[in-house]
């Protein structure tokens, strides 16, 4: 059984009386235990939209999403996908409840009912994980944007999630920020927990194993990086390819063939020399 | 750029008063208040003031700190001081000129009402000095807690308390933007009268809303993502629980008011004509 399986999902938003928006339409893909996905597409593609239908923040309008084989339509099983499935928003400011570090991290686990000790106990481990223990007792308004969304992290980690949704999580930070939270992903993704995230930055989606690529609310594209980068889906979605994959298409158009698609600088080079000989 | 606001007063040290349960700090503090008004006598006020400097001491509080609160209420001490000292027509004129005298009764009236001022901003500054605000909204949540029979949230109440905390500094830092960017448009805050300023203040205000309520819907996101729900099965990391140290404040304050009362109305005058003879 897949972790995750979307069956077929559409979404509508409601703007007022009968006229509604749908954000999604048809869409379906599934997601097996430690994989490790980009979701890319421009504003408005539905993106958003999906990430918050895999914790059962919204119900599909139509179709289902089954998480461990449980639909998220199960309102007596939510907590048990929530917990299940982590979520990191976009504004690191918006999503801090406590003003005190630690005792954000011990929000969730409060929450569902966690023994004291435990929840001492996952505390510790989770800010551990993010590399943010010295902080601990400090108060959240004087860190970084990198610092805090990496708290935010630690709320999840908590909670003790199989699967982490980063919802545009690094769009709001400097490039350090930036490169704090992806180091910290792909660890997690190391230790096994299943990473899925949102973004408009292709350099980003190139460090994923798997690419899905929306356009108004439909999948265009979905496979390695190396196959999205190769097919037309990534300009059909009106996003940039990484300037690697870039180059090496301007490259190609002028009559260099590379023998393998291109997607990071390294393969670039190796693709450029192989030219010359 | 500012202070830390959500620390407010709050200074940090490693003392026995600031390790206190903030429940056990606050009713001491409502304890003393309510004392020092039955406090009637200079042998009382020494006391009282030796009791604030032990504590102060224990508390590892600089002088200046408590003196700050004191500053802010020194128009009213000075106020309430005038009133006393001339309108008090009682006892005998030690000084007259025109309709205005001055009497012994007043000048003891006085001293004692000013007396009674300091010492109450300054002991009642200590909580804030020796609390943080969060300790002090768990503390409150506790506190409130029977009025749950009478089906008060009290849990809602908190959360709304430790939110709104945890916002001001955010709410602050974006105040200060929206100036700058009103400004960097020709807006003006500092000319005019009292009405204009309050006028140029309304571009500010507005955005600052709107943006409240984005940031309250994607904080509401945030939570119920985090499985908040307001039910009984909710746990806690930290838990206030009564100490020695608690105890023992409790039964030193206990011992003072007591103290106070005893000295007001059995031994009324006694101490200080002991002390200071025929000075009062």
């Amino acid at each position: 059984m897949p972790q995750i399986e979307v069956n077929n999902v559409g979404y509508a938003y409601r703007l007022g009386e009968g006229q509604t928006v749908r954000a999604l339409r048809g869409v379906s893909f599934t997601v097996e235990r430690g994989e490790y996905i980009a979701l890319v597409g421009m504003n408005g593609s539905g993106k958003s939209t999906l990430a918050k239908l895999l914790n059962g923040l919204y119900v599909p309008s139509a179709g289902d999403v089954l998480i461990d084989g449980v639909n998220t339509r199960d309102e007596e099983r939510t907590f048990d996908i929530r917990r299940k499935v982590g979520m990191v928003f976009q504004n690191p400011d918006n999503q801090m409840v406590a003003t005190i570090i630690e005792d954000d991290v011990a929000f969730g686990p409060e929450n569902v009912g966690v023994p004291r000790e435990e929840i001492v106990e996952r505390v510790n481990e989770a800010l551990e994980a993010v590399g943010m223990t010295q902080f601990r007792t400090r108060s959240a308004s004087k860190l970084s944007g990198g610092q805090k969304q990496r708290v935010a992290i630690a709320g999840v980690l908590a909670m003790r999630p199989d699967i982490i949704v980063f919802d545009e999580s690094t769009s709001m930070l400097d490039p350090e920020g930036r490169r704090e939270i992806l180091a910290v992903a792909r660890k997690l993704n190391d230790g096994g927990i299943t990473v899925i995230t949102i973004t408009h930055n292709m350099d980003e989606a190139a460090q994923a194993d798997r690419i899905i690529a929306l356009r108004k609310g439909r999948i265009v594209a979905d496979g390695t990086p190396k196959e999205v980068f190769a097919s037309a889906a990534v300009a059909e979605c009106g996003l940039m390819l990484p300037p690697a994959a870039e180059t090496a298409r301007l490259l190609a158009e002028r009559g260099f063939s590379f023998p393998d698609a291109v997607t990071t600088e390294d393969e670039l080079v190796e693709g450029i020399c192989s030219q010359s000989k | 750029m500012f202070k830390d606001i959500s620390f407010g007063q709050y200074y940090p040290a490693d003392s026995v008063i600031h390790r206190l349960d903030p429940r056990i700090k606050m009713l001491l503090t409502v304890l003393f208040i309510v004392g020092i008004f039955f406090v009637d006598s200079y042998f009382g006020f020494m006391v009282t003031a030796a009791l604030l400097l032990v504590v102060i001491l224990l508390a590892k509080l600089p002088m200046m700190s408590v003196l700050k609160s004191v500053r802010a209420i020194i128009f009213i001490v000075i106020f309430a001081a005038v009133i006393n000292l001339f309108f008090i027509k009682s006892g005998e004129v030690l000084w007259s000129w025109k309709s205005l005298q001055i009497t012994d009764n007043g000048v003891h009236t006085t001293i004692k009402i000013t007396l009674r001022l300091i010492l109450l901003i300054c002991g009642a500054s200590l909580l804030p000095l020796t609390t943080t605000p969060v300790a002090i909204a768990d503390g409150t949540e506790s506190l409130l807690k029977p009025l749950k029979y009478i089906k008060v949230p009290v849990h809602d109440i908190a959360m709304i308390m430790s939110i709104a905390l945890r916002f001001i500094p955010t709410l602050f830092e974006e105040t200060n933007k929206i100036i700058a960017a009103q400004k960097a448009r020709g807006a003006s805050f500092d000319t005019g009268g009292l009405i204009a300023r309050a006028k140029a203040m309304l571009p500010v205000l507005i955005p600052l809303f709107v943006n409240s309520f984005r940031r309250a819907d994607e904080l509401a996101f945030a939570m119920d993502a985090r499985c908040y729900n307001a039910t009984e099965n909710r746990t806690k990391m930290k838990v206030m629980k009564i100490d020695w140290a608690d105890v023992v404040a409790f039964f030193v304050m206990a011992a003072y008011f007591a103290g106070v009362l005893v000295e007001r109305y059995a031994f009324t005058g006694i101490m200080d004509g002991l002390i200071f003879g025929g000075l009062v």
